[in-house]
């Protein structure tokens, strides 16, 4: 076993939006509880009250402890975390362990795993301390000092536990995870290092202070088991990104956009699924929010175009201040379909590569156009001809064995090609009848009677001749003695 | 000296060629009309690129005219109506053969938005056809150009719906075709196509069951009662051909006198 811990101590002041030039203190309870490098350096120290701290820095920001905050960032630290190991586990207030032996083979040895991951956690903002050790309870105790180094991991995967045993002896007993009562006696015994401890026999020590301080100490060692609940990834995506003093314009925007659609990016491959929608949370500085949704029908996840997509919306979006954060919402999602090309496919486009193509285009349209510019016709099983015809979605996938057992069913009535989207009511002049043009009948009548349990429609259709050759499509009310032109055969 | 004359120009569409017979394209839709296929070079439509088709009215046999080669399209690859005159009427394209879920409609207003919408559809190759109608008539050479390129970027074959009056502009579509209803046919002119001589007139006649003249009552269905159990159908003879029909000859439905 080898477990890698990584120790966030910044993080109640990461989650506040620390900024180095800028004097910043928690608070927790009425007393500081953690002060940032600039307060650090005007004096300010953990334990003090705020208004101490104020006098001895008069620029000092004071924010109370966001404990849901910390804890959402350490999940999404976690979840970028998963991709190192798949046995991680969060251990709050600020730490994350990660099991690591399985995957060493993986990163090819510990160093390279080590350093990837260290490198992930600066580039997301992340101060940190890595301990290494064979028990989680152990790569707590040392990320506490982060006395760490990469070569403690032979090429084997065997941890050197000679210079584990020995880091942990001279840890100091004040950071053992034990009452403070307990603490008082070991220190009144004189004990200052856990090395001390361990020498103790543990009869001794159980007779003392109780069984549950003799299994707190073999959980460090190894000789107990100490199971953790494993972090699972979240079944909806969120990811935030907070930008200091707010962003103004939308081209500053493109780049947390890019982020956090790269770490959604990432957290679909990792459950193999494909999202359908996506929502932006714009929080501005003064309060407001702003949601922008956008509806997708891509088959593929391709952050390039989808980037594109965004900053398309974006374009015809205005933003109401300065926007204080970002936040990407996904909730929906289908599982990812794997679909394969033909093996003798015809010279041009593949299949697959043609619906992502027109899926690609549908989610232009409707992101410039709005959703309901486009659409694809059916038909429908109706008698009167302007409900014989529906709209569908354009997203659907088309019914291809439907389709084409209907087209060999083929109505033989005689029907026009173009609609109108309403019947136009037709004139008579010198006893004919009189659209656009003198109408000469053809043929006729078929007659459609139809919804008498609704508003009941009987209906003489004609074809007709125009004066100009088109031929017209009318149908005479026969209700109400009327007559109306509906279709044109072009 | 024609056989010093390498064959890769000669398939060239651009090469104009003055009297020699054509070979057909290897990539032409036969547009499932014999006599338009001999009519144009290429032996059929082009797969790629703009095709402009002016014609005065709605309802002349302009869609009827491309439905024996957009059907089979339809089968293999998508076609997009962007803001179609009229609705495409979902029975009577699967009469014709033509998929009707292969098809998306786009309805966008304003004429920027238009160019733009017909620019994506034409260049993402997602689609066999797209059938394009705008707004204004008099589109600027540079937007008819863009959408020329992007056709043949995607590849995709540009219908080009525009009114009569277009004829006179010139414009960077290899092919253009007036079509005008004539009588119980459609007349085509061919303006300008790549290849060769243009110029040439076709009659394409319709449908003729759009056009049977009234049928006299002695001729229309009825039901009839037979030996046998059950009624049967006798159906009235149609017409061999499409009877022509002297517009006086005509006579509205008694209703309207």
């Amino acid at each position: 076993m080898l477990w890698l811990c990584a120790r966030f101590e910044q993080l109640p002041l990461e989650v506040l939006g620390s900024r180095d030039d800028q004097p910043l203190a928690v608070t927790e309870g009425r007393r500081v509880l953690l002060a940032n490098a600039a307060a650090s350096a005007a004096g300010v120290a953990p334990g003090q009250s705020p208004s101490t701290a104020q006098s001895l820095c008069p620029e000092l920001r004071c924010a109370a402890r966001n404990v849901e905050a910390e804890h959402l960032r350490l999940q999404q630290l976690a979840l970028w975390g998963y991709r190192f190991s798949p046995d991680i586990c969060l251990h709050p207030p600020d730490s994350l362990l990660l099991e690591v032996s399985g995957c060493l083979r993986l990163f090819k040895g510990y160093s390279r795993l080590q350093r990837g991951f260290a490198r992930g956690l600066q580039r997301r903002g992340a101060h940190f301390r890595l301990g290494l050790a064979h028990t989680p309870l152990a790569a707590q105790l040392l990320s506490a000092i982060g006395g760490h180094s990469e070569d403690q991991v032979d090429n084997s995967g065997q941890l050197d536990r000679c210079s584990v045993d020995a880091q942990l002896a001279a840890l100091p007993l004040r950071l053992l995870p034990c009452d403070s009562k307990a603490r008082q006696k070991l220190e009144a015994m004189g004990l200052h290092s856990l090395g001390e401890l361990f020498a103790l026999p543990s009869a001794a020590l159980n007779k003392r202070f109780g069984p549950g301080f003799g299994q707190l100490l073999a959980r460090i060692r190894g000789e107990l088991p100490d199971p953790r609940p494993r972090f699972q990834p979240p079944d909806t995506f969120f990811s935030e990104r907070q930008f200091n003093g707010g962003l103004t314009s939308k081209e500053q925007l493109r780049f947390p956009m890019a982020a956090l659609l790269s770490d959604l990016e990432y957290y679909l491959r990792l459950k193999q699924w494909i999202n359908r929608h996506l929502e932006w949370r714009f929080h501005y500085c003064d309060g407001q929010r702003e949601q922008l949704h956008m509806p997708l029908s891509h088959r593929h996840f391709q952050r390039r175009s989808l980037l594109d997509l965004v900053l398309l919306k974006l374009e015809r979006m205005e933003l109401k201040g300065h926007v204080d954060s970002l936040a990407l919402v996904c909730e929906q999602f289908e599982p990812l379909s794997g679909a394969s090309d033909d093996l003798f496919a015809a010279p041009g486009l593949s299949t697959t590569e043609q619906a992502s193509r027109y899926a690609d285009v549908i989610d232009k349209l409707q992101a410039r156009l709005g959703t309901d510019c486009c659409f694809t016709p059916a038909q429908a099983d109706e008698h009167l001809p302007e409900l014989a015809w529906q709209t569908r979605p354009p997203q659907l996938p088309p019914q291809n064995a439907a389709s084409s057992e209907a087209i060999k069913k083929g109505n033989t009535a005689l029907r026009p090609l173009w609609l109108l989207p309403q019947p136009q009511p037709l004139a008579r002049r010198n006893g004919s009848l009189y659209w656009r043009g003198t109408l000469q009948l053809l043929q006729g009548p078929e007659r459609i009677d139809s919804h008498w349990w609704q508003q009941r429609q009987v209906r003489d259709y004609y074809i007709a001749r125009h004066e100009g050759g088109a031929l017209y499509w009318l149908y005479r009310d026969c209700l109400q003695e009327r007559w109306y032109v509906h279709g044109l055969f072009a | 000296m024609p056989s010093r004359i390498p064959g890769a120009l000669l398939r060239d569409p651009r090469v104009w060629r003055g009297a020699t017979s054509h070979a057909p394209q290897p990539d032409r839709i036969a547009s499932g009309h014999a006599e338009l296929d001999r009519a144009l070079h290429s032996g059929g439509w082009p797969a790629a690129g703009s095709t402009e088709l002016l014609c005065a009215h709605s309802g002349g046999g302009e869609l009827s005219l491309l439905m024996p080669a957009l059907a089979p399209l339809s089968q293999q690859r998508r076609l997009a109506w962007l803001n179609p005159p009229y609705l495409p009427y979902a029975p009577a394209l699967l009469a014709q053969g033509l998929a009707p879920a292969a098809c998306l409609v786009v309805q966008v207003k304003g004429l920027r938005e238009q160019l733009w919408a017909a620019e994506q559809l034409l260049r993402s190759g997602a689609f066999a056809s797209v059938l394009t109608w705008f707004d204004r008539p008099n589109l600027a050479d540079r937007d008819l150009r863009r959408l020329q390129l992007a056709a043949r970027e995607g590849p995709c074959w540009h219908l080009h719906f525009r009114p009569l009056a277009a004829a006179q502009q010139c414009s960077p579509a290899p092919l253009r075709l007036c079509l005008e209803a004539d009588g119980d046919a459609l007349a085509l002119h061919i303006l300008k196509q790549p290849g060769g001589r243009s110029g040439q007139r076709l009659r394409l006649p319709r449908d003729p069951r759009l056009l049977f003249q009234q049928q006299p009552v002695d001729q229309w269905p009825q039901w009839q009662r037979r030996a046998g159990p059950g009624l049967r159908l006798a159906a009235s003879q149609a017409p061999r051909q499409a009877q022509r029909v002297a517009p006086a000859a005509a006579e509205p439905p008694a209703e309207l006198h």
